[in-house]
């Protein structure tokens, strides 16, 4: 056993690049998936809100992403940004999560019960957003959730085109077409939407 | 945005994503300024990725943060020591019956909707059970479960913080430790648990009642702990390294000793001094196999475990080299290896902390 293996093992893990966690990650080791969570749930958690997800869904959704990223370790591929990667998986839990049985049986319920949108924002949101916040929210809940999800990554996100085409699994070019009707389509719907 | 007259409109997007380099940047913004068009696309640009990024975001408390962090752990190691899945003919019936409730839903779904479940759900019981809550430290060991009425909390190792709700008719709440038990009345309190002994309990509200085996019943209030008085010992040994020993306590509940390392000699300093070298050998090689184990070398990690277990049969953390033994296995992908291991566990500590575990390894597919 070297001298390396020694040093404090809780220590030794905080240490470790985002290739290295994921490595650690694949072989079971948890503490690794933990320090992952803390570097990156806050922004995955951003991400899945900006995408659309419910804010009563948000946390499940952050934690099935992170579960599935133990499944998903062995494909990951040594150098690309672990936070990209984490982003794709995020998006395949969100499609996953809306064409569940579970959430058709709860709109199913909803539609019955003919109860307002669960996503309608208290007195108190209403106050502290601004109004162009409240615009731009309304102008991207409008975006079909491809061209969401790429406007998202790109603009908002800042990931790189290449980033993005991976963590989305398209081609690069796709990418860019995506972002160019949604931010077409996301100053139309701000022109319409007038403050 | 429809009568766009310029050519070079298409590059306000592109400026914006980064996709020009440095002389079209320049050779842009110089345009730009002589380009109505491109200005005013430019702009518009600019303010549209304005407005969809001045949507507030509320980042967790650290506290919700530890709540997720614990919830995701549990459910990890959960889902490890879940047999693997196979096909299962019966996911069709299953469909089918959840499309038959989706339409007793449509036609009878007029009910409120349920109340949305908290996001601390994986760590809180159900409501036949009273509410329990675990905020445990990173490298805790811990396992909550109901049984009825009865949540019960079982602490292997490490630091919770544990939040008892209130309790109706014969709700009742348990906290198993390794050397005893805790019952609280509603009640918030910290537990400290390491090498298979009650470190120290601190109770931040309520009540509980502290059994430790050997020892009367201690009844703690808010802002009492236990032990009363610390006392620790550290005894040193050869290089300096000191072994501490568990802290005394005044209310009777006695320390167990560490396991008798050599038959009782004529000196008893003699007999001390070699105990202690004994407690810190069995200390660095239970250590170095727990090392092995957490860098994933399953296969080094087995045969110290093993090697533990032959050379300190006596030592409590026996129990937990036996069951870390058989995780290295199974993790090592030797499933039948893993099983006997799993069946010698449970035949040597029938009543073990990690049965269920065990149980679930032996049952896997």
């Amino acid at each position: 056993m070297s001298n390396a293996r020694r040093q404090p093992i809780v220590a030794g893990i905080h240490a470790l690049t985002d290739d290295e966690l994921v490595s650690a990650i694949r072989v079971g080791n948890l503490t690794g998936l933990g320090t992952l969570f803390d570097r990156h749930g806050t922004s995955v958690r951003r991400l899945l809100l900006r995408l659309g997800v419910a804010p009563r869904d948000v946390d499940d959704l952050v934690q099935d992403t992170f579960l599935d990223c133990i499944v998903a370790a062995p494909t990951y591929q040594s150098g690309l940004s672990v936070r990209s990667w984490l982003f794709g998986i995020a998006v395949i839990v969100m499609r996953r999560h809306r064409r569940s049985v579970g959430r058709i049986l709860q709109r199913a319920q909803e539609w019955a019960a003919k109860r307002v949108d669960p996503r309608v924002a208290t007195p108190a949101d209403e106050l502290e957003w601004s109004q162009d916040a409240q615009r731009g929210q309304r102008a991207l809940e409008k975006l079909s959730p491809k061209k969401r999800a790429a406007f998202v990554m790109v603009v908002l996100e800042e990931l790189s085109g290449d980033e993005a085409a991976t963590a989305l699994g398209v081609p690069v070019a796709t990418v860019w077409t995506r972002v160019h009707y949604a931010r077409r389509e996301m100053m139309h719907f701000l022109e319409l939407d007038p403050q | 945005m429809s009568a766009l007259l310029c050519p070079l409109v298409w590059k306000a997007a592109a400026l914006q994503d980064g996709r020009l380099e440095g002389p079209d940047v320049m050779s842009f913004e110089l345009h730009a300024t002589r380009c109505a068009d491109c200005r005013a696309e430019w702009k518009a640009i600019a303010s549209s990725h304005d407005a969809a990024r001045a949507m507030p975001f509320v980042d967790p408390t650290p506290l919700a943060h530890a709540r997720q962090r614990a919830a995701l752990l549990a459910r990890a190691n959960e889902r490890f020591l879940r047999p693997p899945r196979g096909w299962r003919p019966w996911g069709l019936t299953l469909l089918g019956a959840a499309a038959v409730a989706a339409a007793a839903a449509f036609v009878v779904g007029r009910a409120p909707a349920p109340l949305p479940t908290p996001a601390h759900a994986t760590s809180t019981t159900p409501l036949s059970a009273p509410r329990c809550e675990v905020v445990a430290s990173e490298r805790a060991l811990w396992r909550a479960e109901t049984d009825g009425t009865t949540a019960r909390v079982d602490v292997a190792d490490g630091e919770a913080t544990l939040l008892v709700g209130p309790m109706l008719g014969a709700q009742r709440a348990l906290i198993h430790l390794p050397d005893g038990e805790i019952e609280p009345s509603p009640a918030r309190f910290v537990v400290d648990v390491a090498l298979g002994r009650t470190r120290s309990v601190k109770v931040l509200e309520g009540q509980v009642v502290l059994r430790l085996r050997e020892a009367e019943p201690t009844l703690l209030d808010a802002g009492d702990g236990w032990p009363r008085t610390t006392a620790a010992v550290a005894t040193h040994v050869e290089g300096g390294t000191p072994a501490l020993e568990r802290p005394t306590a005044v209310n009777g509940a006695r320390a167990a000793p560490p396991g008798p390392a050599t038959p009782p000699s004529s000196s008893s300093a003699a007999s001390a001094t070699t105990g202690a070298r004994r407690t810190h050998h069995a200390s660095a090689m239970f250590d170095e196999a727990i090392s092995s184990f957490v860098h994933a070398s399953y296969g080094q990690a087995d045969r110290e475990l093993r090697d533990f277990i032959a050379d300190f049969p006596e030592d409590s953390r026996c129990e937990d080299a036996a069951f870390l033994s058989t995780v290295s296995r199974w993790r090592m992908g030797d499933v039948p290896g893993a099983r006997a291991r799993a069946a010698s566990y449970l035949k040597t500590y029938p009543n073990g902390l990690r049965r269920a575990e065990a149980q679930q390894i032996i049952d896997a597919r």
